[in-house]
């Protein structure tokens, strides 16, 4: 056996199945994401992306295998991976009568009890959403681009080992949706790892290190976006997936 | 420390305008259910087609009061003098709850020129409208004074007549029994006193379910559509503690509201009742205290405690309900086609409860009445009244099993990944049953 390495990944996904009643909607997806990199899952709706991140987030059982954070189960361990993740839904809203600095208050004191830890992390979520004076307003009152700052600022607000944020970037205009991934590669160069998903394959090529395809629960190909083109010899990820997903079928 | 956080969020919630809206909303629609209750009893009072009398005098007096009373427009049941059973439990063989009892003397009373005594005698059985609003004897002891003294003036005052006697030629005393007492107090004080407990606190835990399943539902519902559950679960706290906060909330803001109605509808229950308003009159009001003791028809300490465990139960229940639905909801619009199955099941009993006795009902519907938990709530009060301690303790018990039960399934739920699949299922159903139409 070998001793344990100094880099272990922040999130291994280990045949994880999810079965609902008629929809075989994860059939034994497997990755890793690594501290430091933006994973992403790409793939059109309903390919299964949203119920692999589910079952990661903890709020899924998984049917069969597992996902472990920093070593932990999150079929067996839930509550210690729910200290190391974050998780920011698909078109995910927040607490409409509350402020956005209150709303970045009662997130970090769900976190931490320790009322020092809980300033910084608002402090630091009041730096990264760039809202400024609008956090006191009501969140009702936010744009969707606004608000979509605010949760990401809130979900990587406690350093999580891990956050996962599913369609981080729809249907956001595009300068809010730059700016969203500006934020997420600036946090990834300081070492936080990214789980996200998205249906717009184009889009995900400049932001993500490592993409996974996933079809119909599938998870085809994980690479980097270079080398996936290269070997198929595709111009861009949706020729990839494309080629990937026929190359499947007539298998 | 993570769950006051919880709670103070979910508070801040609550208390929102649509909430408040809703409760002016439900405000109005009690006002006019009061309304009609209220013309409801105006219009039992006028008909009182027959009255059931006892004629222990048997005198050629007696016989013409019983003429004037026919005459009156009252068709008389008579009653047998010489039965030993007394004349009120005589008079509930022909559905009557009151009877008019002409006593020994009274044929020379009149030949006297005093006046002659007339008893109206009551029998409480229950506060409902229809068990208890029996006034035929005492409408009938009215009509025959009136008839009587007139016809008095009329044949001119004889020699030595005192004018007092002519214009009050009877003597009439009200007593009312219950609980196998009897006091010397109108049925009429009584059935008012009554109200206020036969009506008014069931009113108020209707009012006290109806917040609580609407609050508890849409804040379930609120925090689904919006994504806010999802984002709340995956965070490091316990589910029972998320569970808990939203029960405390839901459960203290319609303690909350119910406070505020119950000031309201005791305002408004007190000018309902305003025919027999004692309020003024600290003599009266004791004198009717006293008589209400007697027959047993006031709670005591120990009976007021019981009833707190019963609300508390119910409260706990209907959140505990209402938590299972909210499940259930994808969105808020889904959630009010949830919340209306609940509302039905506490209206019902509610209306039942106001209008009549549960026990004349036919079997089949009693148990169906009774397998929904309010319904022991709504009799409670009475039942701890009326000495029906069995009933009561049975609905207690009832109640209880079912909070286990509900609460258990809650939990299980707000702890495994229902409360997201479940929803889902549900909604998938119907988007497949939208297709195929
Ligand atoms: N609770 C559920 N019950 C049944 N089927 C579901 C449920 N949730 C998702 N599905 C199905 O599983 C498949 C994958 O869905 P999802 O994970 O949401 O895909 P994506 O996020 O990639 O768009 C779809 O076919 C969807 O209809
Ligand atoms: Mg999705």
């Amino acid at each position: 056996m070998e001793p344990e390495s100094t880099r272990r990944p922040a999130l291994e996904v280990d045949g994880l199945t999810k079965q609902y009643k008629t929809v075989l909607a994860a059939n034994q997806v497997r990755f890793e994401v690594w501290p430091g990199e933006i994973f992403a899952l790409i793939g059109p709706n309903g390919a299964g992306k949203t119920t692999t991140i589910r079952m990661i987030s903890t709020l899924l059982q998984p049917t069969s295998g597992d996902a472990r954070v920093d070593g932990f189960s999150a079929v067996q361990e839930a509550a210690r991976v729910r200290e190391r993740i974050t998780y920011l839904p698909d078109e995910a809203g927040a607490y409409k009568n509350m402020t956005g600095r209150k709303y970045l208050q009662f997130m970090a004191a769900l976190f931490s009890n320790d009322r020092a830890e809980q300033k910084r992390c608002v402090e630091m979520a009041e730096e990264i959403c760039g809202l400024g004076a609008r956090l006191k307003e009501k969140i009702s009152s936010y744009s969707r681009g606004m608000s979509r700052k605010l949760l990401l600022a809130r979900a990587v607000m406690t350093r999580p080992s891990l956050a996962i944020l599913d369609e981080p970037t729809s249907g956001l205009d595009i300068l809010n949706a730059l700016e969203i991934r500006r934020m997420i590669q600036g946090l990834a160069d300081e070492g936080m790892a990214f789980l996200i998903s998205s249906h717009n394959m184009l889009e995900i090529e400049y932001l993500s290190d490592r993409v996974g395809i996933i079809s119909k629960g599938v998870l085809h190909c994980v690479g980097r976006p270079d080398e996936l083109k290269a070997s198929a010899g595709a111009k861009n990820l949706e020729e990839v997936f494309e080629k990937v997903v026929q190359e499947y079928e007539v298998r | 420390m993570k769950f006051v956080n919880l709670l103070k969020k979910e508070l801040r919630e609550l208390i929102t305008l649509q909430t408040v809206l809703s409760l002016v909303i439900s405000m109005v629609i009690f006002g006019l259910l009061g309304g009609t209750i209220g013309s409801l009893t105006d219009s039992i009072n006028e008909k009182m087609g027959s009255v059931a009398v006892a004629d222990l005098d048997q005198s050629e007096a007696s016989a013409q009061l019983l003429e004037d009373i026919q005459s009156a427009g009252f068709e008389v049941v008579a009653l047998d003098p010489e039965d030993s059973e007394p004349p009120v439990d005589q008079a509930e063989d022909y559905a009557h709850s009151s009877c008019l009892v002409i006593p020994k003397g009274f044929g020379t009373a009149l030949e006297e020129g005093r006046p002659a005594p007339l008893e109206v005698s009551s029998k409480m059985a229950g506060f409902s409208i229809f068990s208890g609003m029996d006034q035929s004897a005492s409408a009938a002891a009215d009509a025959a004074v009136s008839i009587l003294s007139s016809r008095l003036l009329q044949e001119g005052l004889t020699e030595g007549m005192d004018p007092v006697f002519a214009v009050q030629p009877l003597q009439i005393t009200e007593t009312t029994s219950a609980n196998g007492q009897t006091a010397e107090i109108s049925g009429q004080v009584i059935q008012s006193m009554g109200m206020q407990q036969g009506f008014f606190i069931p009113m108020v835990v209707f009012i006290m379910i109806t917040f609580a399943t609407q609050l508890n539902i849409s804040a379930i519902a609120n925090e689904k559509s919006d994504k806010t559950l999802e984002t709340l679960l995956s965070a490091p706290v316990s589910r029972l503690s998320v569970l808990a906060a939203k029960m405390c909330a839901s459960g203290l803001a319609s303690l909350a509201m119910s406070a505020v109605y119950m000031i309201g509808l005791g305002s408004y229950m007190g000018g309902m009742m305003g025919s027999a308003d004692l309020s003024g009159d600290a003599e009266a009001a004791q004198s009717v205290a006293d008589a209400m003791q007697k027959l047993g028809l006031s709670m005591s300490a120990g009976q007021f405690f019981l009833l707190g465990v019963q609300l508390f139960l119910t409260i706990l229940i209907t959140l505990a309900v209402s938590m299972i639905l909210g499940a259930l909801a994808k969105d808020v619009k889904s959630s009010q086609g949830l919340i209306a199955p609940l509302m039905f099941a506490a209206m019902i009993p509610y209306m039942v409860t106001l209008f009549t006795d549960i026990s004349s009902l036919p079997a089949a519907v009693q148990v169906l009445l009774y397998l929904v938990p309010f319904t022991h709530t709504y009799t409670a009060s009475a039942n701890l009244l009326f000495g029906n301690i069995g009933v009561f303790y049975l609905g207690l018990a009832y109640q209880a099993v079912l909070l286990a039960a509900t609460l258990f399934l809650a939990v299980r739920i707000f702890s495994s990944d229902r409360i997201f699949t479940m929803t889902l299922q549900f909604s998938g159903k119907k988007k497949k049953a939208a297709r195929e139409e």
